[in-house]
Parts: structure tokens; C-alpha cells; sequence
């Protein structure tokens, strides 16, 4: 009995200590975060303006079918002083700058401080370019696809070779599966382990990717392991959709926003699915700062019924809090495909009498919740990347540790006023209702293109709309909370 | 010509939620213009703040007189604003500063000096916009 009580209580002090390792962790959020929560007058306009305005974009887009003028476009080259940046010497230059910036970056966590705030390689990796190039994404375009030092290693290389190395046929049933696959093995990485930050485990890590990336490539072709195993690829393009230009051969247009999300058939089932992964993992990372999470954990944490189990796995050497986290980050996606399955049902009873596949509803929709996703992150983000991203000023000037002063920044003190919450709550409330009335308006045009009766595509677009409401509604009341880190 | 009608109000649609937005949100002021003198009291027992994890609540541009009581030697951190406060058992302690940033910032207890990952919070301040 005495074993058993010092048993658990050795269990509480574990578990105490592991939650309060949890506050302190970095987390994604390693260099802290100083946000205010979104005030009550601010959260409620949002949710009002969000409901009024799904309504508004129904009535404007009303007798909206013609399926061309969504695809307007203009290529930017015809202007002559926009040539060259599509050239190839400036397109060389940029790739170059890549290649060596990964080189260095993979030397500096290896070499550098290995204090991960001290370090170039985690705040780059990170901020600069994990939250920076999210942004560039979704808000300009697709640079990933021109500077991805992976592609760029590749080509050289093979180039030199010869294309001598026969590629296997990539197995359809693979489909996007391995990306969806590294995605969850990133997000874990990101928003639940407590190595990923560690500048030395980091560059390991990018290490190991690069072999998986070369492999694939290797073995199934560049195009094809790209779309469908290169999970940065495949990110940076799905929110490259949402961005105002995109790049072809020989012409960079610029087109209505979010216009790229339309699809003119159903995107498939693992496409999918990494889509909503991707989405949630967005949405999994401010959840884990709310006081419900907190509170989450405390109640396991005393819950009577589950101790003799938590102990158990303590005994075992689990993680209690990692391993909570994980079953959170299979959980959510798998609550939030379910439910939207269940609305694109809905859509697809109203749209076409249920003779559309749930399925292909899913294929057609699922894009149209990205511009939401794009908003939150948006918000969510901002203040972040201007505050630890700041880190990268004294970092440039000593990356190696060696007491280096290259650009006379070393003694950079990071301004965490440089913008105040008045601003971030404006930012925040503008770019939460305007993808929200993006993604409004693409699914309202995907209803209409898919299903052949317009007051029935009008109609499927209520539950569609109610989930869409109700997926912002979340994003906004994330942002309400206090942050718990 | 109704592609570009079309357009049109979409983007008029979303400039007009954005002036709609900057309006409302001016036309709401949130609290006073003064800065004032705001006087907090933080005991804490065991390494704990009395009464559970607190935040205290200020206006940008107050300045803010914290009272700290614990019973047991501490060092904590106001975190963003980097004010380290040491406390000594039984005797009573004075924080003062401006409270110049917005933000929510952690008040954390320090393990160790040099052990930037060990800390967790105890407190919260939270600075509002004037």
C-alpha cells in the first residue's frame, strides 16, 4: 500500500514536471510569444461580419456561371522591364544562392551555438523560413518550386550523370500517401517533440530528408516524387493555389486570388486527406496554447480511472505528455475529416440529389477551406515572425559562435514593440473575414461548376457554408484565448 | 463586361468589410487616454502565486508597482520586458517599471541561470493598447 502511494505520488511529481516542461518547451513557438488575446467586441465582429458577409457573397455571385471569368489572367513579362526575372542567368543566381544557403545552414547547426535561440539554423529553419515561406506562398507565390535545393541538387547532378538510371513507375495506389506520411512526421516534429529545435539534431534531420527526397526521386522520377512524396512541395503549392501569381515555362501571370483552388475535377482521396492534416495542423498548434488544452491535461492528469494506466506507460519510459499530443494530432484530423465528410454528404444530397460520390464532393471542396487555413496562419503567425524572426539579425553576423562581428549586427537586441496589439488585432480580424469570404466564394463557384441545377448548387451550399462558418469560428476563438505556453 | 462587373464587386465587397472594419474598430476605445499608476500584490507560497495562476491586467503606458511576498527564495523573469526579480524568504519586494510594450508576458520562476529551457510560469501581465 505504502509502495503504491509513493508509486503515485513519484507519478504526480513526474507528471507535474513533464506538464510544467511542456510550458517551458519552445514548442513551434521557441522564442516566446507575446500575443494578446482577440477582445471579446473584436471576436464577436469577426464571428457577425463572417455570417453577414457568407450571406452577401451568396446574393452577389448569385447568377454566377460562367466558369471562364473566374480564370482571368495577365502575364506580367509582357512587360518588358519584368523580363528578367525569368531569365536564366537571374533564375541561376537565385538557385545558387539557394544551394549555398543550405550548405551553410546544414554547417551551422552542426558547428554553431548549440543553444537553438542562439542558433541560425533553427531560427532560419523555423521562423524565416518555415512560418516565412508559408506566408510568400500564399500570399505572393510558389518560390519553393524554383529555389527547393533538393530539385535543384537533383537536376545538377543528374545532368552530370546522364540520364542513365532507368525510373520505376510510380504505383498509383501510393498515390499521395508518403507525403501525407512526412507530413505527420513533420508536424510531430514541429508542434510535438522537444529535439527538432536542437540545431544539431536539426541538421540530422534535414540530412535524413535530403537521402528520402534523393531516393525517391531516384527511384520513381523527379516530377512524380515531388507531387507526391516531397512534403514541402506539396505544401508550398497547395498554398500557392490561394497566391495572386504563378510562374509557367516562359510567362508569370497574375491572377484573381484564390482562383487557383478551383479544380476542374476531383483532387483524390490522399490528396485530401493531406490537405485536412495539413489544415488541422495548422489550427492543432494554437489549440495546444489555449487554457481548454491546459485544462485537458490537468484532467487526465487527475483522473482516477485512467492513473493505473498513466503509471503503467510512466513505468514504461512513454512521454506521457508527447504521447497525449500524438493521440491529439491523429484525433483532430480524423474528427475534422469526419465531420467534413459529413457536410460534403450533406452538399452532395442537396447538389445532386446524392448522385455525386461523397467522395468526389470531398475531391472538389476540400480546397476551398485553405484560404480559412491561409487566415489563421496569417494572424496566428505575424507577430511571431516579426518578433523571433528578428533573431536572425545578430545570428547573420556570428552564425558560427566564433565571436565574429560580420555586419556589425551581433549586438542586435530583439524589439519586441515593433508592432503593437492594436495592429495585430486589425490584421488579424481583416485576414480572418477575408478568407473566410474566399473560401465562401470558391466553393460557391465549385457548386456551381459541379452541379448541373443552379438552384440546387445554391442550395448545397448552406451546409457547406454552416461548416465553413463554424471552421472560422474556431480559428477566431483560438485567437481569443490567452496564450498558455 | 459582367466577368468584370462581377470582379468588381467582389473586390469592392472585401474593401468595404476592410474600411467597415478600421472604422468600427476606432470608433471603440477601449479604455481611457491617462496613463495611470497601477499597484499590483503577489504572494506567493511554496512557488506558487496564492490563489492560482493570475493575470494581471494593465493599460500601455502605466506604470506598474508590483509587491512580491514569498516564502521561499526565487528568482522569476518577466519575460519580453527581461526584469529579473529576485526574492528573498520574508522580506517584501518592489518591481516598478513602464509598462511601454502591449503583449501578454509570462512571469516565470528560474531554475537555474543558465538553463534556458528550465522555467515555468506562475504569472501572466497583460498590457493592453490605450
Amino acid at each position: 500500500m505504502l509502495l503504491k502511494l509513493a508509486k503515485l505520488k513519484t507519478f504526480l511529481i513526474i507528471l507535474g514536471a513533464t506538464y510544467f516542461s511542456v510550458s517551458s518547451a519552445w514548442g513551434h513557438a521557441f522564442g516566446s510569444r507575446y500575443d494578446l488575446p482577440l477582445p471579446l467586441w473584436l471576436y464577436l465582429f469577426g464571428a457577425g461580419s463572417s455570417v453577414g458577409l457568407s450571406f452577401l457573397v451568396m446574393v452577389v455571385f448569385f447568377n454566377k456561371s460562367n466558369s471562364e471569368k473566374h480564370y482571368i489572367k495577365f502575364d506580367l513579362l509582357t512587360f518588358s522591364f519584368l523580363k528578367w526575372l525569368t531569365s536564366q542567368s537571374f533564375v541561376n543566381l537565385i538557385k545558387t544562392l539557394s544551394i549555398l544557403l543550405f550548405i551553410f545552414l546544414l554547417l551551422a547547426g552542426f558547428y554553431g551555438d548549440p543553444n537553438p535561440l542562439n542558433n541560425i539554423t533553427s531560427i532560419y529553419i523555423w521562423v524565416i523560413w518555415w512560418v516565412g515561406m508559408t506566408f510568400f506562398s500564399a500570399l505572393i507565390g510558389n518560390l519553393w518550386s524554383l529555389i527547393n535545393p533538393w530539385t535543384i541538387f537533383f537536376t545538377f547532378f543528374t545532368r552530370r550523370i546522364g540520364k542513365s538510371q532507368t525510373c520505376r513507375p510510380y504505383p498509383v495506389s501510393l498515390d499521395r500517401w508518403p507525403s501525407v506520411l512526412l507530413l505527420f512526421i513533420f508536424a510531430w516534429m514541429e508542434l510535438i517533440s522537444e529535439q527538432a529545435e536542437d540545431p544539431q539534431i536539426l541538421s540530422c534531420l534535414i540530412l535524413i530528408y535530403s537521402v528520402i527526397t534523393w531516393v525517391g526521386m531516384t527511384t520513381y522520377g523527379k516530377v512524380k516524387w515531388l507531387e507526391n512524396g516531397e512534403v514541402f512541395h506539396v505544401i508550398f503549392s497547395l498554398l500557392a493555389r490561394f497566391a495572386p501569381l504563378y510562374r509557367t515555362q516562359k510567362s508569370l501571370y497574375i491572377r484573381i486570388p484564390s482562383t487557383g483552388l478551383i479544380v476542374n475535377r476531383p483532387i483524390s482521396f490522399a490528396e485530401s486527406c493531406f490537405v485536412i492534416l495539413f489544415l488541422s495542423t495548422v489550427t492543432f498548434d494554437g489549440i495546444l496554447e489555449t487554457p481548454i488544452w491546459a485544462s485537458i491535461l490537468n484532467s487526465i492528469s487527475e483522473s482516477l480511472s485512467l492513473r493505473p494506466l498513466l503509471i503503467l506507460m510512466q513505468e514504461a519510459g512513454i512521454n506521457l505528455i508527447m504521447f497525449i499530443k500524438t493521440i491529439a494530432l491523429i484525433g483532430i484530423p480524423t474528427v475534422f475529416f469526419i465531420i467534413f465528410a459529413g457536410f460534403c454528404h450533406l452538399t452532395a444530397e442537396l447538389g445532386s440529389s446524392g448522385r455525386m460520390p461523397t467522395l468526389d464532393v470531398i475531391g472538389y471542396f476540400v480546397l476551398s477551406l485553405v484560404p480559412i487555413a491561409i487566415a489563421y496562419h496569417l494572424a496566428h503567425y505575424l507577430t511571431y515572425l516579426l518578433i523571433a524572426g528578428q533573431q536572425i539579425i545578430p545570428l547573420t553576423s556570428d552564425p558560427f559562435n566564433l565571436g565574429w562581428n560580420l555586419f556589425g549586427t551581433s549586438d542586435y537586441v530583439t524589439n519586441i514593440g515593433i508592432i503593437n496589439a492594436k495592429v495585430i488585432w486589425y490584421f488579424a480580424i481583416s485576414a480572418i473575414i477575408i478568407g473566410h469570404v474566399f473560401a465562401i466564394y470558391i466553393a460557391h463557384i465549385m457548386a456551381l461548376e459541379i452541379f448541373s441545377n443552379k438552384k440546387m448548387a445554391l442550395s448545397s451550399q448552406y451546409p457547406m457554408m454552416a461548416m465553413m462558418i463554424g471552421y472560422t469560428m474556431i480559428s477566431l476563438w483560438v485567437l481569443s484565448q490567452p496564450i498558455i505556453e | 463586361m459582367i466577368a468584370k462587373l462581377k470582379s468588381h464587386n467582389f473586390y469592392q465587397l472585401i474593401s468595404s468589410t476592410l474600411i467597415f472594419v478600421i472604422v468600427l474598430s476606432n470608433s471603440f476605445e477601449l479604455l481611457g487616454d491617462k496613463a495611470n499608476q497601477q499597484t499590483f500584490k503577489v504572494e506567493i507560497t511554496n512557488s506558487k502565486v496564492n490563489g492560482g495562476l493570475k493575470t494581471l491586467k494593465t493599460v500601455q503606458d502605466d506604470t506598474i508597482d508590483i509587491f512580491w511576498k514569498s516564502d521561499k527564495a526565487l528568482s522569476l523573469h518577466l519575460h519580453g520586458y527581461d526584469i529579473p526579480i529576485n526574492l528573498i524568504p520574508g522580506q517584501p519586494k518592489k518591481t516598478t517599471f513602464k509598462a511601454s510594450i502591449t503583449g501578454r508576458f509570462p512571469i516565470s520562476i528560474h531554475k537555474h541561470q543558465k538553463d534556458y529551457g528550465s522555467h515555468h510560469n506562475i504569472l501572466y501581465l497583460e498590457v493592453y493598447p490605450r
